[in-house]
């Protein structure tokens, strides 16, 4: 059927005055108007077009698999986290630790203080981490860098991306399907994660990016509802954790966070930035023993501290 | 498997010698499949977006240099920390100071030495402006990890003389001290111990079990301090007599996560017997279990209970304590003792933030929440006239000994030092007719208090 005409014309017809020009005020009228009960008669008003003449057939395709149920891609997470890990033998990468200050301020971002070292990490608990640059703003005198220092754990579990997921944590955290999204043959769900306990409204909230063609994490931002410590940190405005690849693994890559203090520290400001890179991965490459002598099992967990006022002599 | 690959983002980086040193072998990745560019493009334009919103933060390294420093590095030994040094040892110190009308100003300071050999060492001394006394304890710490069990074994030893209070299960010295000199409303009598004492623990997420055992004198202290800092005569104007004895005393304890919930169990036993070489005989055990239950995003149900029973001898500093902010707020603190113990309270909190919506004059980032709760305990195995706890038979409390009430708060997270912690208001009224009135309460303390601290 060919589109109507409308049988009246509400404006008068203008040289030069395109379709798109009179679909505006046609809708506006459209919008405003309210619609009548029932059918409009003929001539009361314009009538809208409806495209019927492109047609294509689509033949109806049974699936008959079951869909893959949020539990299930749980586990299979759990699991490709876990054979992620396994199938790491020992790895190094470029490490760089850095401080932003005044992240907020009309300058943007000021680098604070940097370090970069060289890891080298080795199953079951060989690390070595070789300091490469240290630069702070404002050096302490005796030229110790107590402000910030880095100590990498033996692990390459990389529990800050997959905590949530860990079969131990998992019954903390509630999941929720969010997006799906087909590219090539890989297959992302985007899953949001949030604390099951109403109580712990301070936890990390966030969405993950699952690739479930290996199940791993590509991706994850991070949210909190409330500062874990409101009397020192204000707010954790924005997280993000993000793994890029390194041949068959996908490895954590960047770490940023923005935080705001309650007080503003003189000149440091309010809100300031943490940001962890790490680059140049070389993974199951047979680092020799001899590479970490007696640095067996030395480090714990990662821990950064800013700010510390230890005395080392 | 591909093996040594790498990724290179931002700038050119050093080559194979500098980035795996003389040790890795590198190889370049290959070009992505078509599938996987398309991921790759995906993962690349949420970079960009986050390289967009941290700004300078997000930029790439700057790689001058490292290459050199790497070469440096690799060439020192494996157990030298960086350019800055090994670090060798680590040094705390801090004042040690505290208050009451036992001991007066406590006065001193306390110093820890970590090293790698050596683990922790730490020391205390103190001396008291009222018993006139060196107070003083030195220690010893060190932790292992347990892989298999993804756990960590602590073990502590420690010697020396140290003044403490009796009841043994709800005790924090700073705010103590700090409404003993402030306000005179110090309600705890207190004790002093010489000794040693050495703890095992084993600690994971999921719960712990420890055990020590202490080889300490116990002998009272005097009442000598009668002023605060803004008047004179505390609330107390006296120092219970402790049973003066020596105690060899062993302690089992574990806390543990009920499966499948986020309920806790903890469980402490502390046995001390003659044949052990002790001067007193007393089975003391306390269960402990608590958890929340979320009612929807808004709500969360508080339950938690203890029960504790003393078998044996009574020793005042072994009885077990009702009232006051530890369990029910209708009662002063510590004004009940007892051989025996129960006590229950629930809590249901609005989790939200309500102070900004109520436009409330407290500072924008601390949360304000409400809550309301009820609580009921008893006391059993107590001497009426003295009111000391004095030994029964009885496991359990009769239901006319039970003590009710109810009550509202507002709680203030400051977060410190648990996420958790706040500091709570509550107004608490009696349930049923005896001389309780309404009482409120100021306390600095998580919803799960009973459960002792991890």
């Amino acid at each position: 059927m060919p589109p109507q005409r409308p049988r009246h014309r509400l404006f008068p017809r203008r040289p030069g005055l395109t379709l798109v020009a009179w679909a505006a005020p046609v809708a506006l009228l459209a919008a405003l108007v309210p619609a009548p009960a029932g059918h409009a008669a003929p001539g009361d008003g314009p009538t809208l077009a409806k495209e019927d003449t492109m047609h294509t057939d689509v033949s109806t395709v049974l699936v008959r698999a079951p869909r893959v149920t949020l539990e299930e891609i749980l586990d299979r997470v759990a699991r490709g986290e876990a054979r992620r890990d396994s199938l790491l033998r020992d790895q190094s990468f470029t490490a760089t630790l850095r401080v932003m200050r005044d992240a907020e301020g009309k300058k943007g971002p000021i680098l604070f203080a940097e370090t970069v070292s060289r890891v080298y990490k080795k199953k079951p608990d060989m690390v070595r981490t070789i300091e490469l640059r240290h630069y702070e703003e404002r050096p302490e005198k005796d030229g110790d860098h107590d402000d910030m220092d880095a100590d990498f754990s033996p692990s390459m579990g990389e529990e800050i991306v997959n905590f949530a997921f860990r079969p131990e944590n998992r019954k903390n955290f509630r999941f929720s399907i969010e997006d799906r999204k087909l590219l090539g043959d890989h297959l992302i769900y985007t899953l949001a994660f949030a604390p099951r306990s109403a109580l712990a409204v301070f936890e990390p909230s966030g969405r993950v990016w699952v690739d479930t063609k290996e199940f791993v994490i590509v991706r994850q931002e991070i949210e909190f509802r409330q500062s874990p410590v409101p009397l020192f940190l204000k707010n954790i405005k924005h997280m993000v954790v993000e793994r890029d690849r390194a041949g068959d693994f996908w490895v954590l890559s960047r770490v940023l966070v923005r935080m705001e203090l309650t007080i503003p520290i003189p000149k440091f400001g309010r809100a300031f930035d943490f940001a962890m890179a790490m680059s140049d991965y070389t993974l199951n490459s047979d680092l020799p023993d001899s590479l970490f002598a007696n640095s067996h099992g030395k480090g714990g967990k990662s821990k950064v501290r800013v700010g510390g006022g230890r005395k080392r002599s | 498997m591909l093996l040594g690959a790498e990724i290179t983002r931002g700038a050119p980086i050093h080559q194979a010698a500098g980035r795996g040193g003389p040790v890795a072998a590198d190889t370049t990745a290959p070009a992505p499949a078509p599938g996987d560019s398309l991921l790759h493009d995906y993962v690349r334009q949420m970079r960009d977006s986050t390289d967009k919103w941290f700004g300078s933060t997000a930029a790439p390294v700057d790689t001058a240099g490292l290459d050199s420093a790497l070469a440096a590095g690799l060439l020192r030994s494996p157990n030298a920390r960086g350019p800055h040094g090994q670090r060798k040892l680590s040094f705390d110190w801090g004042p040690a100071l505290g208050f009451n009308r036992a001991d007066g100003w406590q006065l001193g300071a306390s110093a820890s030495l970590g090293t790698r050999w050596l683990s922790r060492l730490s020391g205390r001394m103190q001396y008291t402006t009222g018993t006139h006394d060196l107070l003083g304890e030195g220690g010893w710490a060190h932790s292992w990890r347990i892989d298999p069990l993804s756990a960590r074994l602590g073990l502590r030893l420690a010697a020396g003389r140290y003044t403490t209070a009796f009841d043994r299960d709800y005790y924090e010295p700073i705010l103590t001290s700090l409404n003993a000199l402030f306000a005179g409303e110090d309600r705890h009598q207190y004790l002093r111990r010489d000794g040693f004492i050495g703890t095992l623990r084993l600690g994971a997420e999921e719960g712990f079990v420890i055990t020590s055992w202490r080889d300490q004198l116990e002998s009272s202290l005097p009442y000598t301090t009668g002023w605060f800092l803004f008047g004179h005569g505390p609330e107390l104007p006296f120092n219970d007599e402790a049973t003066f004895g020596r105690v060899r005393e062993l302690t089992l304890g574990a806390e543990a996560t009920v499966p499948g919930t986020r309920f806790r169990v903890n469980a402490m036993h502390w046995t001390t017997d003659p044949r052990l070489g002790s001067d007193m005989l007393y089975r003391r055990t306390r269960l402990t279990a608590g958890g929340d239950v979320s009612l929807g995003r808004h709500l969360s149900l508080v339950p938690q209970a203890t029960y504790g029973l003393l078998r044996g001898e009574t020793p005042p500093q072994d009885a077990f304590f009702l009232g006051g902010v530890a369990n029910l707020r209708t009662l002063k603190r510590n004004e009940l003792a007892g051989a025996g113990r129960a006590y229950g309270r629930l809590d249901l909190i609005v989790v939200d933030e309500i102070g900004r919506p109520l436009h409330l004059p407290i500072p924008a980032q601390l949360p304000l929440q409400i809550g309301v709760f009820a609580g009921s305990g008893a006391v059993w195995g107590r001497d009426p006239v003295s009111g000391d706890a004095v030994p029964t038979s009885r496991s359990w409390p009769h239901a006319d000994e039970f003590l009710s009430e109810v009550g509202a708060g507002l709680m203030l997270r400051l977060g410190i030092p648990s996420p958790l912690t706040s500091f709570r208001f509550e107004v608490a009224f009696p349930i049923g007719a005896d001389r309780r009135g309404a009482a409120y309460a100021l306390a600095l303390q998580e919803p799960l208090n009973l459960l002792p601290a991890r």
